[in-house]
């Protein structure tokens, strides 16, 4: 069986608990609740005949990546860093946060996600895809769903074929 | 092989080359129904971590991973839980200690609650403004 590592990071309140819940145990709050550390839990996918193990890690969310401890990144295969569609503050270090990422973690995947679709419209989505500085790999909604086993999918699918 | 750990907050716990509970103090939780297959179902993170923990060397400084909210039903608050490469009989089992912060972070979890959702709410007028 494979394993793989796979971090949730990205500021404060940009749903990375909810995407790790929708995924995991199928359910969404909209109560916002804060992690303060870190919550980890695995989910099995069967890729192409292959059981792949993802082990979650959903850290506590920080304004800037380089506050989160070094020691959470160790033989990470994956990142997903995540934004909220709804607010600039939650993009506007993506660039920082993303070369110290590939700093901490060389060669680590990394998939940027935007998520919060089903708050904005396609007009204010638009605007938000011109405002960042690196097009989004995946657009969710943690609270509908969408995209978010995609997401994992994909992650998956790509770590396996590093694998081989 | 038995430990002498008074401290209710404090849990010690050896594990062997697998993953399997070779003793504990049971401070916080008893282990007599997991000895007998490793703690990974129980503890995703250990499984997650296990194999930086197996090569650390001896006098290596701990790994520390701080404010953990796990899924197992004994542990319902925040701890900290540290990994170590001890020398027992000229053995190299892993020192596990789960560390029992609740009453703690669960102040600082109140005080960063409200701090983030006041945030929030802020970025989120000045954004409809």
């Amino acid at each position: 069986m494979i394993k793989k590592k796979v971090i949730l990071t990205g500021s404060f309140g940009v749903g990375k608990t909810s995407l790790f819940n929708r995924f995991v145990y199928s359910k969404f709050d909209e109560k916002y609740l804060t992690t303060i550390g870190v919550k980890v839990d695995k989910k099995s996918l069967t890729i192409e005949g292959k059981e792949v193990t993802l082990l979650l890690w959903d850290i506590a969310g920080e304004i800037s990546q380089d506050k989160v401890p070094n020691s959470y990144f160790l033989e990470s295969s994956a990142i997903i860093y995540v934004f909220d569609l709804t607010r600039p503050s939650t993009y506007a270090n993506m660039e920082f946060d993303l070369t110290h990422l590939e700093k901490m973690v060389p060669g680590v995947l990394v998939k940027i996600v935007a998520n919060k679709k089903d708050l904005v419209t396609d007009e204010e989505l638009e605007k938000v895809l011109k405002e960042v500085n690196k097009f989004p790999d995946v657009i969710t909604s943690a609270k509908t769903g969408e995209n978010v086993e995609n997401l994992f999918v994909d992650i998956a699918k790509s770590l396996i074929s590093n694998a081989v | 092989m038995q430990f002498n750990n008074k401290l209710k907050d404090r849990q010690l716990i050896l594990l062997d080359e697998q993953g399997c509970i070779i003793a504990s103090c049971d401070s916080i939780f008893s282990t007599l129904e997991m000895r007998d297959e490793p703690v990974f179902k129980d503890f995703p993170l250990v499984e997650s971590i296990f194999d930086i923990a197996k090569k650390m060397k001896l006098n290596e400084p701990k790994l520390r991973f701080s404010k953990i909210e796990t899924t197992f039903k004994e542990l319902n608050g925040f701890y900290d839980f540290t990994f170590v490469k001890t020398d027992i009989d000229h053995r190299r089992p892993i020192l596990w200690t789960i560390l029992d912060y609740t009453r703690l972070y669960e102040d600082y979890h109140r005080t960063q609650q409200n701090r983030q959702e006041i945030a929030i709410a802020k970025e989120l007028l000045r954004e409809q403004s």
